[in-house]
């Protein structure tokens, strides 16, 4: 399987040179100023966005190894499929918890920290992600109620396709059609007016390629621990 | 002295880790972060490879010399 040694190999070395990349010039290089109260944390772009970006890659390889588990029946898919979406879900609390922090110095500035509203915005976005994400954390609940594994597999599959239909109306769509503060929204946000400038993308696109490969190897040694595991109970 | 001069002085007699708003301090320290998880991802890595060889190696001898 060189083909396979060279996949992982890419992602590795694309992950290790486009994040430090990113660290070093989205934190050194100057940039415009994106307007509003943004001041130096537009940079944040670089590192947040990344994440959902990342999220997404994973949720659709788990929903891809859930339709071929259905396809062939081979219990190997069904561990892929929930590898992917477990480690999917850590990129989507990581993305969450930076992004409240963000919120918190720009949108919510002027709230004292004492008040909730100063953390949790009840912005369309930020409340169907954290639905999108429930939608998630129950397929784990489900999968850990159900002993029988090709019964577990099966079940969990079409679950698994009902998820990942959902995520992309819940996540990008209907935050859209809500309006709200993310970029796409109707009250707008300051990195939506100015089109991303050249400074920012030459740092975002490696970003989200690096933070991309990132998943995929933290998705690919979730996958080989628990086929190790796997294979150990089956002796 | 003219200002260009000045700056350039200034420049030298500052450590890097004071440079521009100190923001190269916080980069260092992001960078080793960076440099530590991917120690241990790479450390990981191994573990999982030594495990994958001793499997293949343990399911091969039991396939060859089948217990009874």
């Amino acid at each position: 399987m060189l083909s396979l040694k060279v996949f992982r190999l890419g992602y590795r070395t694309g992950a290790i040179v486009c994040i430090t990349y990113a660290l070093i010039a989205g934190l050194c290089l100057t940039l415009p100023n994106m307007g509003g109260n943004m001041a130096q944390t537009s940079r944040n772009v670089f590192y947040h966005i990344p994440m959902w970006f990342t999220m997404y890659l994973l949720m659709g390889i788990s929903v891809i190894q859930s339709i071929l588990y259905l396809k062939t029946g081979n219990l190997n898919k069904d561990i892929r499929a929930s590898a992917a979406s477990q480690t999917g879900i850590y990129f989507g609390l990581i993305g969450l918890s930076t992004g409240i922090i963000w919120s918190r110095v720009t949108w919510r500035a002027l709230i004292p920290s004492n008040d909730f509203a100063a953390w949790w915005s009840w912005d369309p976005k930020l409340t169907l992600v954290v639905v999108a994400l429930s939608v998630y954390i129950a397929y784990f609940l489900l999968r850990s109620n159900i002993e029988e594994p090709s019964q577990k597999a099966r079940i969990s599959a079409v679950y698994n396709i009902f998820a990942a239909a959902s995520l992309l109306p819940l996540t990008l769509l209907l935050p859209r059609l809500l309006g709200g503060l993310h970029p796409g929204g109707e009250e707008g946000n300051p990195l939506d007016n100015v089109k991303l400038a050249a400074e920012f993308r030459v740092i975002f696109y490696p970003a989200v390629l690096g933070f991309l490969c990132l998943g995929l190897w933290l998705f690919e040694l979730n996958v080989r621990s628990r086929m190790l595991s796997n294979r150990t109970h089956e002796q | 002295m003219n200002n260009n001069l000045l700056l350039a002085l200034l420049e030298i007699n500052d450590s890097y880790l004071f440079a521009s708003e100190k923001i190269y301090t916080v980069l260092t320290v992001v960078l080793l972060i960076w440099g530590g998880i991917l120690l241990y991802l790479f450390r990981v890595d191994k573990r999982l490879d030594r495990l994958e060889k001793e499997q293949t190696h343990k399911s091969k001898s039991e396939s060859s010399f089948p217990s009874i």
